[in-house]
């Protein structure tokens, strides 16, 4: 069990995690297991039944999702609700029961429910291109990593998700009872006496045979470049790099302070020149995938000039090749990362899950040990590892030509 | 400095209001590490008809001035940008721009003192020339260009514009391109001295700081800028008729389901307790019959009308109160008349007393889990005190409400006061 300690929230989360490797075959049932476990169950028989007795517990919410870290796909089950010194009644095993009847209370998956729950699902998937900034970044994602692990999408496809049928569904959901690792996870106030409770609802199953890590690399041949149009007023440009940098690598946090320098944040090097001096864009930033060793840059940017952007980006990607840091502008960053590592402790979503990474990397770190690994990289490792950084893939979702 | 500690949810308070007006308020929280700071001006996108501070005759400015003053307020006389400088002391900086309020914030782990007081410094220190306003155009009509691409945008600010005749609300925030045009630093000036007077402003601290130190550095920030304190700056809403402006209007965009969206027009209350009340009493409403346990949302999903899109809130502010009910959906048609039935029959409902108990307890269970984060706690705090109401009382208001208010709004529902707005996926 992964148990967070804590009286500083006002509420206690508790989530279930099968865990299993992500595969072209089995990411359309993943992404639609979890929605049918939760539409009903043996004892709460219809979705408004489930509904009520969530409400009954002080609005708790129950949440399921499916997302992934590296290689491994992780189906969600979670739960939150006030502590109980706010509510006039106990709430905590109850919460717990109506998590494991999700999770366990069903004999076989509720079939009156399949239909419906597959059309909610592929609404969602074809509603995801209405949202153009991410619908711009998976789609250069995909024509980056063709072929590759890493191009599949964890919230299914209309491919992964048409042809499932209600009997497949059910036989894999049996599946995943037997076979998956299980993390058993809890964050609030919780004594040993709580969570002896958990116990009685959950066991974790840890095989430890699962990889995290994604090494499958390819070397960059030659500037990919994609250009789709649609009914927008603004590009939306994405740019992807090959940047062989991994988590538990020695060069991960020069990396990500790289990142930070170029794009992380209103002290970047892209926000500073593309969006202040040159007024090219209201959005422009990077972001670093250390599961894959992968960066990107994302912008949105007027349709008539595109080309100074992409010229502007390109110079400020090469001076920080080229050029040292120097300490003041290094220490930007730092800053900016050790204010996000001790603000994520403020976060109970976000503390779970940072632990709930390191644990799965078997890297546990006090924030006091984290600070310290950041604010020892020098400008010359920023320096080095900004030379693995190899332009991959151009991909511009643009307005269309009238 | 006044002093009061709730028990309940074991958070300590401490208000004063300083000589120039400058409402405080510091809520120590020393189990974070983090302080979030807001320094937040009673001024949105609805305040464009106000008497300016010093004069006696109304003016009306271009929609989008408050949030294009928000933009401009971050750079300085010196040419430097005040957003830099506040993240060059290791915070996040950041500004935000509503219908009733603007507010420049920060948060951070450490410097938070220094960066305090240039918070204070740099919204106080204004600096708009000709060529900077309309340098700023060109990346505020960017903004307004890339909101217009979002769906969801376009369909909560066409149920308004449909509803709202004259009332400001039926105007985007940022404003419009023309609008946009009109905007000139004399007027930004203007709006500036009357609306960022420190009597219209409050400062909210909630989080790891030293409460006695803040206090102290803040008054002798406040004191040696010789404000003094201004009456409440005289605002004006145009008269609202009762009537919708249409009851009917589709657009294309490029989405690959339809989308609609119901507006319906409610008669607002005046007393800002009230309108709290029934707000909160609309949005007990809502969770009866449109929410996820009712009946009428369980009908709709079985039709196969709506879709995991599907959402009901109520928007309450000054001169105006709506409820809107968005989805996604394969059948447009049918969805805005199913839909406009159950909105006109919830007041032939009796409500069911068990089941309002029910909500009222999930609306307190939300209530307490947004105290979760200093943010909302921050943010909350404020917008609980615009009611006139401590953000401590809201149980007892939640409990306050009765089936009765909950009737009384549901009976303004008339398919006169209704709107529908629909978005279809243009053809290739």
């Amino acid at each position: 069990m992964i148990v967070q300690p804590t009286n500083k929230f006002k509420t206690t989360i508790i989530s279930i995690r099968f865990k299993e490797k992500i595969t072209k075959e089995n990411v359309g049932l993943r992404a639609l297991l979890p929605n049918l476990m939760s539409a009903s169950t043996n004892k709460y028989k219809t979705r408004k039944a489930l509904t009520e007795a969530l409400e009954a517990l002080y609005g708790a919410t129950l949440n399921v999702r499916t997302t992934k870290l590296g290689l491994v796909s992780i189906m969600d089950f979670s739960i939150s609700f006030i502590n109980q010194s706010f509510t006039a009644e106990p709430v905590f095993e109850e919460a717990l029961e109506i998590l494991h009847e999700v999770v366990y209370g069903h004999k076989n998956l509720p079939k009156k429910e399949f239909d419906l729950e597959k059309r909610l699902l592929l609404e969602k998937i074809a509603s995801f291109e209405n949202d153009k900034t991410s619908f711009a970044l998976s789609n250069m994602i995909e024509t980056m990593f063709e072929n590759e692990t890493y191009a599949i999408r964890t919230s299914g496809k209309k491919e992964d998700v048409e042809p499932i049928t209600f009997e497949e569904l059910n036989k894999y959901y049996k599946k995943c009872l037997k076979n998956n690792e299980i993390d058993v996870v809890v964050s609030g106030q919780v004594d040993d006496s709580l969570l002896e409770v958990v116990s009685k609802y959950f066991t974790p199953r840890n095989l430890k045979n699962l990889t995290l890590i994604d090494y499958e690399d390819k070397k960059v041949e030659a500037l990919k470049n994609k250009t789709d149009f649609d009914t927008i007023s603004q590009s939306k440009v994405n740019i992807g790099y090959r940047f062989p940098v991994r988590y538990k690598e020695t060069d991960q946090i020069p990396a990500l302070l790289f990142n930070t320098a170029l794009g992380g944040g209103v002290h970047s090097k892209l926000f500073l020149n593309v969006r202040e001096k040159h007024s090219l864009c209201y959005y422009i930033a990077s972001r670093f995938e250390p599961f894959k060793g992968f960066l990107y840059i994302y912008a949105g940017i007027d349709k008539q000039r595109v080309d100074l952007a992409l010229k502007v980006i390109d110079e400020q990607v090469l001076d920080l090749q080229t050029n040292l840091l120097s300490e003041d502008e290094l220490n930007l960053s730092k800053d900016a990362i050790i204010n996000q590592l001790k603000e994520s402790q403020d976060s109970q979503g976000a503390s779970l899950s940072s632990l709930y990474l390191q644990v799965l990397l078997d890297n546990k770190l006090t924030l006091d040990e984290q600070i310290e690994r950041v604010s020892k990289v020098t400008p010359k490792e920023v320096l080095e590892v900004a030379q693995k950084l190899q332009k991959d893939t151009l991909y511009i979702l643009a307005p269309e030509v009238k | 400095m006044t002093y009061t500690f709730n028990e309940k949810f074991n958070e300590h308070v401490y208000h004063d209001i300083l000589d120039n007006g400058l409402d405080v308020y510091l809520i120590p929280k020393p189990e974070f590490h983090k302080t979030f700071v807001t320094f937040s001006t009673n001024y949105g996108s609805l305040d464009q008809s106000f008497i300016p501070i010093g004069k006696n005759r109304k003016v009306t400015q271009p929609a989008g001035i408050a949030h294009f003053l928000e933009h401009k307020l971050f750079a300085m006389p010196d040419n430097t940008d005040a957003f830099e400088k506040l993240s060059a002391f290791g915070v996040k900086a950041n500004a935000f721009t509503s219908f009733d309020k603007t507010v420049y914030l920060f948060s951070g782990t450490s410097n938070i003192e220094e960066a305090l007081v240039y918070l204070l410094d740099f919204v106080q220190i204004p600096y708009f020339t000709k060529a900077s306003v309309e340098k700023e155009q060109g990346i505020i009509l960017e903004e307004l260009l890339m909101y217009k691409d979002y769906p969801s945008q376009r369909m909560m600010y066409g149920i308004l514009a449909n509803l709202y005749k004259n009332h400001p609300i039926n105007t985007e925030i940022i404003g419009t391109e023309e609008s946009l045009k009109k905007i000139t630093h004399t007027k930004l000036y203007q709006a500036y001295e009357t609306f960022y007077h420190p009597s219209n402003m409050r400062l909210t601290v909630v989080g790891n700081f030293d409460h006695e130190r803040f206090y102290q550095l803040i008054k002798e920030n406040q004191d040696k800028k010789g404000f003094t304190r201004s009456n409440p700056v005289q605002r004006f809403l145009p008269n609202e008729p009762k009537k919708i402006v249409s009851s009917e209007t589709t657009i294309e965009m490029s989405i690959n389901m339809p989308q609609v969206g119901l507006g319906v027009k409610l008669d607002p209350k005046t007393n800002p307790a009230e309108r709290l009340k029934q707000e909160l009493a609309l949005s007990l409403m809502l969770r009866l019959y449109f929410s996820q346990s009712s009946d009428n949302y369980q009908t709709l999903l079985k039709k196969n009308l709506i879709n995991g899109s599907y959402d009901s809130a109520p928007i309450e502010l000054a001169g105006m109160l709506a409820l809107i009910i968005t989805s996604e959906t394969s059948n447009p048609e049918e969805l805005k008349e199913v839909l406009t039935n159950m909105l006109i029959n919830v007041k032939r409902k009796k409500v069911n007393e068990e089941e309002l108990e029910r909500h009222k307890k999930a609306t307190l269970g939300d209530f307490i889990s947004s105290l979760n984060s200093l943010e909302s706690l921050n943010l909350g705090f404020q917008s609980y005190l615009s009611y006139g109401v401590s953000m401590f009382d809201m149980p007892s208001i939640i409990e306050s409400i009765t089936s009765k208010d909950i009737l009384d709004i549901a009976k303004q529902i008339k398919k006169a006061q209704i709107t529908a707005y629909t978005i279809m996926p243009k053809k290739a």
